[in-house]
């Protein structure tokens, strides 16, 4: 199940996330697949991923206004220090700023410095126009499904290597070939079933991957995958 | 790169049962290229996957069991593939099928071409063992297949049969004694927890100790789509049976049976008797054990955690003339009434129970106190006992969705025993 953190003071929107977000995230046995909760302040946020961490419970996402209030009452501002919190603590966790403040240009310089300007694919900033929502879930389910399948592909098959590797045929080093260690009968049945229910939202960098151990047919709906090649796979043997 | 298992085309071996083909290569063949890492050594391997496969297939299509054929291709055989990676089971939506199995994919098994096992002995040992329990995968698969969303909750249950399977096919052979270390060592584990699938089959092989196979087989082959395993357990119980409950009136199967049983692994009397287990790792893990001497202070162990599903020892010993002891459990934050159990039993000098008791829940002052259950045990004479042992069981079902951490449950206790 995933995990997501909602820092926003105006309950609409939160409201409006929040059932956007259950919607989105609903499997198709009817079982919700997230686990959403709210702070209201920066310190109250702060507050919540410290004991996150503490409980070794990280958030898959958080969810953010660009300007809270420091405290529950206080009006709002920048306050960077939410931000670098998540940084420093859970590096994993992708950050969505979803700002009616786009244009301040504080808004934009935190923007720049602490998430744009640094090689950080796990931000991004909205606003909070209906188009943009529909974004905010699109991006939401594109980065956890495909983080939760990479997951799955890293337990099952090691980590990503070097694909030019593929060209060495027949001599290719055993040692560094990713391989399954053990009786992997329902691990890869849980990566299948989420490979199949998800493939529209996993990212193409990932689909590559996924196409180098199984073979695919994506043209199929829902899309067929198998981990026995194609006779005529230019891999198969 | 290469890492899906390769089209049977491309083994250049194959070998056939009535009802299994075998892909394979030779490391070294008397001609051509060698395989290397992704061939067998000799035929010996692929002869006990065959046999292993096929004496599944008999049984598993015969009473009790009486399982239909499993899912396969035109041409009518599960394939197996021995490559060079662990032992699984799969499915192909390719395939080719025939009419009766049309939409459906079929399973398919891979098992390891090579092992890492120190003795020949061994490595068939566990090739058989592995052959087996990828064969109860592929007969389970016809009834609740990996692409079912409704699949996910029996996960533990199918690998706890599969392993139950390995230990009633291949009787004798001790390979699935490797996974019950951690069965051994850590009771506290929940029966459904991720990683303790495998330890599962101790409850399943405890379940046709008392029940019978049939009812085991009923449980996969009877059970209805949305059922969860133990969901379908409870329905299919002969009628007066509980299969969990905290009620102390109540002998439920499985803190009354399951959990207090295996701690008598050695006693033939016991259900719970596993020789081959006790003699590999010894007795179940004690969380505390005491020695109670008469006028000492009460022994007590304070904020206990036990997650759902699973259970904790405890042992008392006595020295010097101790005729009674008295053992209560108080429970923390649980409301009215808690999901723990807890029974006591006499161990006598010959290593046998005796004089079982479960501990009663005991009236509180006021409504929101902390839960206590409570016995006392009188008449002991120190020279027929060896020990007193308490078992506390958590009857919760529930499963904690966020993570898997390992006490989800949070219910704490405190013990006291007194003298």
């Amino acid at each position: 199940m995933f995990r997501i953190l909602i820092v926003e003071d105006d309950q609409g929107t939160f409201t409006a996330q929040m059932n956007a977000i259950s919607r989105a995230f609903t499997e198709a046995d009817g079982e919700l697949g997230v686990s959403i909760h709210i702070a209201r302040s920066v310190s109250k946020g702060k507050q919540t991923i410290e004991e996150a961490h503490r409980n070794k419970r990280p958030y898959h996402a958080v969810i953010l206004d660009a300007k809270l209030p420091p405290e529950d009452g206080y009006p709002t501002q920048v306050d960077e220090s939410l931000c670098l919190l998540i940084r420093d603590l859970m590096k994993s966790t992708l950050v969505a700023h979803v700002s009616m403040y786009g244009d301040d240009e504080k808004v934009k310089d935190h923007l720049r410095r602490i998430h744009q300007e640094q090689i950080n694919p796990k931000s991004f900033a909205l606003s909070k126009s209906a188009t943009d929502a529909i974004e905010l879930i699109k991006r939401l389910r594109s980065f956890l499904y495909s983080m939760r399948v990479e997951e799955q592909m890293n337990s099952l098959f090691g980590q990503q290597v070097d694909l030019s590797f593929a060209d060495k045929g027949r001599g290719r080093a055993t040692a560094q070939r990713s391989r399954i260690e053990r009786d992997s009968t329902l691990d890869l049945a849980t990566l299948r079933r989420d490979i199949v229910a998800h493939w529209a939202d996993l990212d193409e960098r990932l689909k590559e991957r996924i196409r180098l151990v199984f073979r695919v047919d994506p043209n199929s709906t829902p899309v067929r995958i198998s981990l026995v090649r194609s006779p005529d796979s230019p891999q198969g043997a | 790169m290469f890492y899906g298992v390769p089209p049977a085309s491309s083994f250049p071996l194959e070998m056939k049962s009535d009802h299994f083909i075998i892909h394979y290569g030779m490391r070294n063949p008397y001609g051509g290229k060698g395989r290397g890492c992704e061939g067998v050594r000799d035929n010996t391997l692929v002869l006990t996957y065959l046999e292993a496969l096929e004496r599944l297939y008999d049984i598993m299509t015969e009473e009790p069991w009486s399982r239909p054929p499993p899912i396969v291709d035109v041409g009518k055989r599960t394939h197996v593939f021995a490559h060079d990676s662990g032992a699984y089971t799969a499915d192909d939506p390719f395939a080719d099928t025939s009419p009766e199995w049309l939409g459906r994919n079929v399973p398919f098994i891979v098992l390891p071409c090579r092992s890492d096992e120190t003795t020949t002995q061994a490595e068939l040992q566990r090739a058989a063992a592995e052959a087996v329990h990828e064969g109860t995968h592929v007969f389970n698969y016809t009834n609740r297949p990996y692409d079912s969303l409704t699949s996910r909750n029996w996960e533990w249950f199918d690998e706890a049969f599969a392993v139950f399977m390995e230990t009633m096919v291949v009787a004798g052979n001790p390979d699935y004694i490797r996974f019950l270390m951690n069965w051994v060592d850590m009771p506290e584990v929940p029966l459904d927890h991720p990683s303790a699938k495998y330890l599962a089959g101790m409850f399943v092989r405890y379940l046709s100790k008392r029940l019978g196979n049939r009812w085991v087989n009923d449980v996969w082959v009877k059970s209805v789509e949305r059922e969860d395993p133990l969901e379908a357990m409870q329905r299919l119980l002969p009628g007066g049976m509980t299969l969990v409950s905290p009620d102390p009136t109540v002998q439920d199967l499985f803190a009354s049976g399951y959990c207090m049983d295996p701690y008598f692994l050695w006693d033939h009397e016991s259900k719970g008797l596993a020789t081959d287990v006790f003699a590999r790792y010894g007795e179940r893990a004690i969380s505390e054990s005491c020695v109670l001497r008469p006028g000492g202070k009460p022994w007590t162990v304070k904020r206990e955690v036990l997650d759902h599903l699973a259970c904790r020892y405890y042992r008392i010993y006595f020295k010097g003339n101790i005729s009674q002891v008295t053992i209560t459990l108080m429970m923390r934050n649980v409301g009215t009434a808690g999901p723990l159990k807890a029974e006591a039993a006499i161990v006598t000098a010959e290593r046998r129970r005796k004089d079982l008791r479960t501990l009663q829940p005991v009236p509180t002052p006021q409504p929101g106190q902390n839960h206590q259950l409570s016995t006392t045990l009188d008449n002991l004479v120190a020279d027929d006992v060896d020990h007193l042992v308490l078992v506390v069981a958590n009857c919760g079902k529930r499963r904690d969705r966020e993570d898997d951490r390992a006490h989800d449950d949070a219910i704490e206790f405190n013990l006291e025993v007194s003298s």
